[in-house]
């Protein structure tokens, strides 16, 4: 017995009521399904329904220290001010590349000029930081840029390189070069909508060295 | 009104007949009506059979009054009894979604609906697939176009 045994409207509002990136996934379980969600009544009222209701923020000050923001539709405190105290000095000028649900990547472009560990991402929401090793064929030169993403697929957090030369270099096929971000604690978070904004618990940074991996050679 | 603990006595489809207090009934929508205006009959559900009826029954009862508690014991030990009472095969929670459908019950049409929805929510496409024994009707070729829509999709 499937879902088809419901009738549409059934079928519908239980669709409804997944996260976006599950109710996506969805559209290619099967062409019923893909009609339900492809509606765009349907897609209307669900969007109505998901509003984003909080959120982080940062903001660099004139001095490159950085200040995280929580956001909720009617407040916003302050997250953390002083993000790496152990290692401050190594990583001023920091900048933030990309933010991905509550995570921030942050490099550092001169260091990473120099081929030195400049990047890393950052938990507000925690107050640590985890450094960024380059894969052997990552190439974090020129016009690099670097955007955090999460796979639902695989509950992991991924790395997009969107450098020219990259874009240059491959092939079609796979014009991205994606790296896996795998340290525990960061590599499953739920769906978007599950996402709690606990208060940040006051804990030390702790930077500890990624595993990168290449996604094309899984 | 002088009826605090006035019954109501409803048949399902297979004939079973059974009683639920006026408060109880009130919270179904689509016997409203007919509980208000003082019907004394049997009120008959051609849509939902006895089973599925007397569980329908058994969350309403314990839900009336408990949702809107503020005790924090209270709220805990009706999620856990929530968690134990869906704890049922696909077929009756889908029979349970298109009775409280019919008999527009919200709090038991919503509670079912996030069940289903929560054992799809994490699942891959194949997976949800073969929970919903879905057939896969799409050609090699279409699925691929639907699956490249988007980056993350790629990697499944």
């Amino acid at each position: 017995m499937g879902m088809d045994v419901l009738e549409t409207e059934l079928q519908e509002a239980i669709l409804s009521k997944l996260p976006a990136v599950s109710l996506f996934r969805c559209s290619a379980v099967s062409k019923i399904w893909l009609g339900i969600i492809d509606d765009s009544t349907f897609r209307r009222t669900y969007q109505s329904k998901v509003r984003i209701f909080s959120g982080v923020s940062c903001r660099e000050n004139w001095n490159s220290s950085h200040v995280f923001y929580k956001f909720t539709s009617d407040r916003c405190s302050v997250l953390a001010k002083e993000i790496f105290t152990t290692v401050a000095e190594e990583f001023s000028g920091l900048r933030v590349r990309s933010y991905c649900y509550g995570l921030f990547y942050m490099d550092n472009y001169e260091f990473a000029r120099r081929g030195r560990r400049g990047s890393l991402v950052f938990n507000p929401f925690m107050k640590e930081a985890l450094m960024v090793s380059y894969a052997p064929d990552w190439m974090p030169y020129g016009h690099s840029r670097h955007v955090l993403g999460f796979d639902p697929s695989t509950g992991t957090f991924k790395l997009l390189d969107l450098s020219l030369r990259t874009l240059i270099r491959r092939s079609s096929e796979q014009p991205f070069i994606i790296s896996r971000l795998n340290a525990r604690g960061y590599a499953k978070l739920p769906d978007i909508s599950l996402i709690q904004l606990n208060p940040p618990i006051s804990k030390k940074c702790t930077p500890r060295t990624l595993e990168m991996s290449t996604c094309g050679r899984e | 009104m002088s009826s605090k603990k006035k019954v109501i006595t409803l048949r399902s489809s297979d004939g079973e007949i059974f009683e639920v207090e006026e408060a109880v009934a009130l919270e179904w929508l689509t016997i409203k009506p007919l509980v208000e205006s003082g019907c004394t009959d049997a009120i008959p559900l051609p849509q939902v059979t006895g089973n599925i009826l007397a569980k329908v029954i058994e969350y309403c009862k314990k839900h009336i009054g408990a949702s809107e508690s503020e005790d924090r014991k209270i709220l805990y030990e009706l999620e856990s009894w929530d968690a134990d009472f869906i704890k049922v095969d696909q077929g009756t929670l889908f029979d349970l979604i298109r009775a409280a459908d019919y008999l527009t019950i919200k709090t038991l049409f919503e509670f079912t609906c996030q069940t289903v929805a929560d054992t799809i929510k994490h699942k891959t496409i194949e997976e949800v697939r073969h929970i919903f024994r879905e057939s896969n009707d799409f050609t090699p070729e279409e699925e691929k176009e639907i699956r490249g829509k988007s980056w993350w999709l790629q990697g499944l």
